[in-house]
């Protein structure tokens, strides 16, 4: 420590040095940086007019602060207004993400129709709705076929692809098929075998 | 002709026919005609821009100025001339910066697909602006800064936390052994060395990760593909003794099984990396420990 204040340096450089530690100071990086800032009151240090220099830089020592805590206000004012760069409506439509939704959306409506419709038949006897099979059957067959299809459709597809996708996503669980070209073939089946399912179920 | 000048003709002689010679030999090398060489010779003397119609393009980039921060993000568009334009996007965002608009801020650095700088969403998938080919038949080619991510300014978004998720799993060698005296390199099988090909070769451009839904909506929690991939390249590492406590920190709901292998990290990873590949067998591992 003696050695290097004893070398009298170019200001600038002690100046650089100086910015570099005070920078460094509140972050408490390493010893030395540490070392070296506590002990600026040596006598070492006051015996010049070079070394008095950094005495003061020590002492005052505000510049630096003063630009660092410029620089985050700065850094934190922009933070606060930086937008959120566009994402789901930019993103180009792929098959990997596609399926994916669609598996989580399939999966939410099979599960509101199956709890809605537990829940609708538990509630149903105390409360006298009269909602039975024959009453649903009875009231179905009111209706034009059209809306007959519709329904079934909106029925049958969410199952027939939340379970063959259900199926991929275990074989994906084991290792298997979990290359681009797996996950095109796997996901075109998967497409493939709920338009044949679908069909069949709405043709029933 | 005076001595002098026969010698120099005779030089000049000589230099020619040594073209000639390199010339056939080419020829003979690139099995075309003598008259088709000098066609493309030709041609591509003359210079090629020039001769061209102009092949003009619009680019759509998205901007942002941090100094208005009032001013809402919005495309600007872009002409270039595709025939006085290298091949790839990065080239037309150089000629775009150098010619057009000098704001316009990007990262970029190796243009060779080796450091990840300009890791970017064209056309709506994350690719290296470096290794993205111009499409010329498309009339328009829209440019996004890397999907979900805070903008520094244009198309720089902030990786600041993707950075700290990364040092987060510790990607360097732990051993819980010494070395012994006198020796110097961890030693591993071809086998060994085999398992970490298709890991090591990630340059953490992010593209995976911005690229991940999951990501989207649980970055503060969930490391993300890239991540994941190197935490398995260290994982699998037969010189590593941490594998299991690297399996142990990531177990939690969020660290690791955010991931739903939607798979679109894979499809759009520049390298051709697999890190959906990655994530499932980290997965498996946990699931069978």
């Amino acid at each position: 420590m003696r050695s290097f204040i004893n070398v009298a340096r170019p200001f600038s450089e002690f100046n650089f040095l100086l910015k570099y530690q005070r920078l460094h100071l509140s972050q408490g990086v390493s010893s030395f940086n540490r070392g070296f800032a506590i002990s600026p009151r040596g006598s070492v240090i006051r015996s010049s007019p070079v070394l008095s220099y950094v005495s003061r830089q020590i002492h005052n020592a505000t510049p630096v602060q003063n630009d660092l805590v410029e620089y985050n206000k700065l850094l934190n004012s922009q933070r606060a207004v930086r937008p959120l760069s566009p994402h789901m409506t930019i993103y180009q439509p792929q098959i990997t993400w596609y399926m994916s939704g669609f598996h989580r959306v399939t999966g939410g409506i099979l599960a509101a129709v199956f709890y809605g419709g537990a829940i609708a038949y538990a509630i149903q006897g105390p409360l006298g709705l009269g909602l039975n099979s024959d009453a649903l059957v009875a009231e179905i067959a009111t209706l034009p076929t059209s809306l007959k299809l519709i329904g079934k459709f909106s029925l049958a597809f969410p199952f027939a692809y939340h379970s063959f996708n259900g199926v991929r996503h275990l074989i994906w669980d084991t290792g298997s098929a979990l290359t681009l070209k797996g996950v095109y073939t796997t996901g075109y089946t998967v497409l493939g075998l709920s338009a044949i399912s679908t069909l069949g179920l709405c043709l029933i | 002709m005076s001595l002098l000048a026969l010698s120099k003709n005779s030089s000049f002689f000589r230099v020619s026919r040594h073209i000639l010679e390199i010339t056939t030999c080419n020829t003979r090398f690139l099995t075309t005609t003598p008259s088709q060489k000098a066609q493309t010779v030709a041609s591509a003397s003359a210079g090629s821009i020039a001769n061209k119609d102009p092949l003009v393009k619009t680019f759509s980039i998205y901007r942002w100025n941090p100094d208005k921060p009032a001013e809402k993000p919005h495309l600007q568009q872009y002409q270039v001339d595709l025939n006085a334009c290298g091949p790839m996007v990065l080239d037309a965002l150089i000629k775009i910066k150098n010619e057009q608009d000098s704001t316009l801020t990007f990262r970029r650095s190796c243009r060779e697909g080796i450091c990840g700088s300009c890791a970017m969403n064209i056309n709506g998938a994350n690719t290296l602006a470096c290794l993205a080919k111009i499409d010329r038949n498309a009339s328009s080619t829209k440019i996004y800064p890397l999907p979900h991510m805070y903008v520094v300014k244009d198309l720089v978004p902030d990786l600041t936390h993707f950075y700290k998720q990364y040092k987060s799993i510790e990607p360097f060698l732990k051993k819980k052994t010494k070395p012994k005296a006198g020796e110097r390199e961890h030693y591993q099988s071809i086998a060994d060395r085999k398992k970490l090909d298709g890991l090591y070769e990630c340059i953490l451009c992010a593209c995976c990760s911005t690229s991940c839904p999951s990501y989207w909506w649980n970055s503060d929690e969930y490391l993300g593909p890239a991540v994941l991939l190197q935490a398995y390249r260290w994982m699998i590492d037969s010189r590593d003794d941490y594998a299991q406590e690297r399996r142990e920190a990531l177990q939690n709901p969020f660290s690791v099984y955010r991931c739903h292998t939607i798979m679109n990290c894979t499809r759009t990873c520049p390298k051709g990396l697999n890190p959906g590949r990655a994530i499932a067998m980290i997965k498996k591992e946990m699931a069978l420990e």
